[in-house]
């Protein structure tokens, strides 16, 4: 397993939720754990697609792969969601909060004039 | 929202404002001003060291925080039409934790009742393939995957220790 910078790895939960396929995947597992198939079954989608999907997931480190003789069962692993979900929480309130004062600044710059 | 063309992932938001599109627009790319409010609360200071806003133009600003940490961020101007688009590349520099990850960042005027509409996206390009056809939802669905994360971990996992870094900008 290679060793991700923080970078490389935001890039990858942000490609890995970047399909709508996917996101559904996550909020599936956020349930509870399943197998590739189970997973698979709700979308029409070909095997090879839903390996590819779970492939992804993985890389992302988002889900794990736990094998049993033959049964592959899969999790969620949530801490690096929470990063990138926190990258989002983070960049709002910066842009919010600026927003906030630039509404005051234009009141200010119009009073002026 | 997201881009189709590049199906990136990451954040908007919008804001009207009582003043027209010229001035707003001015207020992004005039140093004098954006010192005045390009920062997320008034206790952190700002300072325009490079601002270029042409295509291929850079800025560099320097925020300061109230503890003494100074942290800047870089960036390129791609797209500048006054008064309509801005938009830009965003990279922190450190001590930021996310110091060395290029974004873009999209800005949007919008003549709208006698006002202007300001809308950001901010995003992170997703890197490899995928060319997906695209809902436009990811809003909507990664608020409904927190809420399962959520009530399966009881919130463990949302420790106070890991939100510290989401007041970094803000405290």
């Amino acid at each position: 397993m290679a060793i991700h910078s923080p970078a490389t790895r935001l890039d990858q939960v942000f490609h890995a939720l970047s399909d709508p396929t996917r996101r559904a995947m996550l909020a599936r597992l956020a349930t509870s754990h399943c197998t590739a198939g189970e997973l698979g079954a709700p979308f029409r989608i070909s095997q090879p697609s839903v390996s590819k999907h779970i492939r992804v997931l993985e890389r992302a480190g988002v889900v794990r792969r736990s094998v049993k003789g033959r049964h592959h069962t899969l999790r969620l692993v949530p801490a690096p969601l929470r990063d990138a979900e926190m990258w989002i929480t983070r960049h709002r309130q910066f842009w919010e909060g600026s927003l906030g004062q630039l509404d005051r600044v234009l009141a200010e710059l119009q009073r002026d004039e | 929202m997201s881009d189709p063309a590049t199906d990136a992932f990451g954040l908007s938001c919008s804001r009207w404002f009582d003043a027209p599109a010229t001035l707003v627009f001015r207020a992004f790319t005039e140093p004098a001003l954006l010192e005045r409010w390009f920062c997320p609360s008034p206790d952190v200071g700002v300072r325009v060291v490079v601002c270029e806003p042409r295509p291929k133009g850079r800025y560099r600003f320097v925020f300061s925080f109230p503890d003494g940490r100074t942290v800047p961020v870089v960036g390129e101007y791609h797209t500048v039409i006054p008064a309509t688009r801005l938009a830009f590349t965003w990279t922190w520099e450190p001590p930021d934790p996310w110091a060395g990850t290029e974004t873009f960042v999209t800005v949007d005027f919008v003549e709208r009742n006698g006002g202007t509409e300001v809308h950001i996206r901010h995003e992170r390009f997703a890197t490899i393939e995928m060319k997906a056809p695209h809902d436009g939802g990811w809003r909507g669905t990664l608020q409904a995957l927190e809420e399962e994360l959520r009530r399966h971990h009881d919130g463990r996992e949302l420790d106070p220790g890991r939100r510290g870094n989401v007041d970094d900008l803000t405290t």
